[in-house]
């Protein structure tokens, strides 16, 4: 290519090597490109996103497999739920009924815990992954959730009957037990100095770092940094 | 492929138990000094709840044997002050503890505050009471709040300070060996 082909004068300067490329009709930029612009997330710019409860409700209405598959996980996950329909009225928005084992009446989304309307938020996402092979983002994976169903979700992407294709999830959360199922090639740990400033490094680059160690016992004890320093 | 090689060295533990939340930001302080020039030390900071030397130094120590089932210690501390320190009736016994079992006592003279004082350029050799280092401090530092944050004893003082005043200050000398700032 030359310095004057009309190809260089159609890059943006504020263009990625991928997207320029993509845009110059490259075959595997442009698969590369797609699978990025298809990527899941729950955040946007740099805020998260909180779907409304209209939209989460219209999803799973819209896609019943993703109800019933919801229905199996919810009961094999023990939060007390023995199941979740949508209850549909004219005249009424459509909304979510939670039976519970030990209630006479069921519960409406709001009345459950916050751990549940986070896992209702983002099952639709998680499942839309695992069936599809697409990849995702999702900041603060573990909020309010109890760190042993944070490890079991972890775990669906790790299977290969729950994740045929092989999505993969990039998160960030604070759950330390989830340490305990993750190698050490796939945490990356944040610090902060007191001014703010903020140093990721993969736990892979900690000199020593066995197979055979519990990474959740090595983080807490400071061997790998990235410790909240309280003072 | 070639593998990686890892780069970052695994982070020594010391346990520093502290007298309570003053001491506990210096420790904090001290920590991200650590950090910043690549000391790979980890400090376990424990806040003490106060009280007696003897009080102060037996929650060290038991919060130090609670510490070792996350892994072993390169080093332990307990510090607090010499003020206090120094007019108890069982000094001794603490000293012959520390001795023997540990954690080593570091003692700031005469006090936090007075440790403070001595870290501003000029100050270093000067001997106050701790009945005014608090007094003596806010000349220097008029905004101080007790307890300080250890942002704020960030913004205010370096490791040059430190080491500065370290050369005047046998305990704060050896604080300062131990994190490998000196």
């Amino acid at each position: 290519m030359k310095a004057n082909d009309a190809r260089i004068q159609a890059v943006r300067n504020n263009a990625s090597f991928i997207s320029t490329l993509a845009h110059l009709n490259h075959p595997l930029m442009q698969a590369v490109r797609n699978d990025l612009a298809s990527m899941q997330s729950n955040t946007w710019h740099l805020n998260r996103l909180y779907p409304d409860l209209r939209t989460v409700v219209n999803y799973y209405i819209d896609m019943p497999d993703v109800l019933e598959q919801l229905q199996r996980d919810v009961r094999r996950i023990d939060v007390g739920i023995n199941g979740v329909t949508i209850q549909q009225q004219p005249g009424v928005e459509p909304f979510f009924l939670f039976q519970h084992d030990t209630l006479s009446v069921p519960m409406v989304l709001q009345g459950e815990s916050a751990g549940t309307q986070h896992f209702m938020v983002m099952f639709p996402m998680i499942h839309y992954m695992l069936q599809s092979g697409q990849s995702g983002v999702y900041d603060e994976f573990d909020a309010d959730l109890h760190p042993d169903l944070v490890r079991e979700l972890l775990g669906w992407f790790h299977s290969h009957e729950r994740n045929p294709i092989g999505a993969q999830i990039f998160l960030t959360m604070h759950n330390v037990a989830a340490l305990q199922d993750l190698e050490k090639e796939e945490v990356f740990l944040v610090e902060k100095s007191l001014e703010g400033a903020t140093t990721i490094y993969g736990a892979q680059d900690v000199e020593g770092l066995r197979r055979d160690v519990s990474l959740e016992r090595k983080y807490r004890s400071g061997a790998l940094g990235a410790l909240p320093n309280i003072g | 492929m070639v593998r990686r090689r890892p780069v970052r060295p695994a982070r020594k533990r010391v346990f520093i138990g502290t007298e309570g939340r003053s001491e506990a930001a210096f420790a904090a302080f001290l920590q991200d000094l650590c950090n910043e020039h690549d000391r790979h030390l980890h400090l376990d900071i424990y806040i003490g709840s106060g009280g007696a030397p003897i009080s102060i130094f037996k929650e060290s120590s038991k919060r130090r044997k609670i510490g070792r089932g996350d892994g072993t210690y390169v080093a332990s501390l307990c510090v607090m002050d010499r003020h206090e320190f120094d007019r108890d009736a069982r000094r001794q016994e603490i000293q012959n503890l520390a001795n023997r079992e540990g954690p080593y006592l570091i003692l700031l003279a005469p006090n936090f505050e007075g440790l403070l004082v001595r870290l501003f350029a000029g100050n270093e050799t000067r001997q106050i009471s701790a009945a005014i280092a608090q007094t003596e401090l806010r000349k220097l530092w008029p905004d101080y709040q007790k307890p300080p944050l250890a942002k704020e004893l960030k913004e205010r003082f370096s490791l040059a300070d430190l080491r500065r005043a370290a050369l005047h200050d046998e305990d704060l000398d050896r604080l300062l060996r131990v994190v490998r700032l000196s």
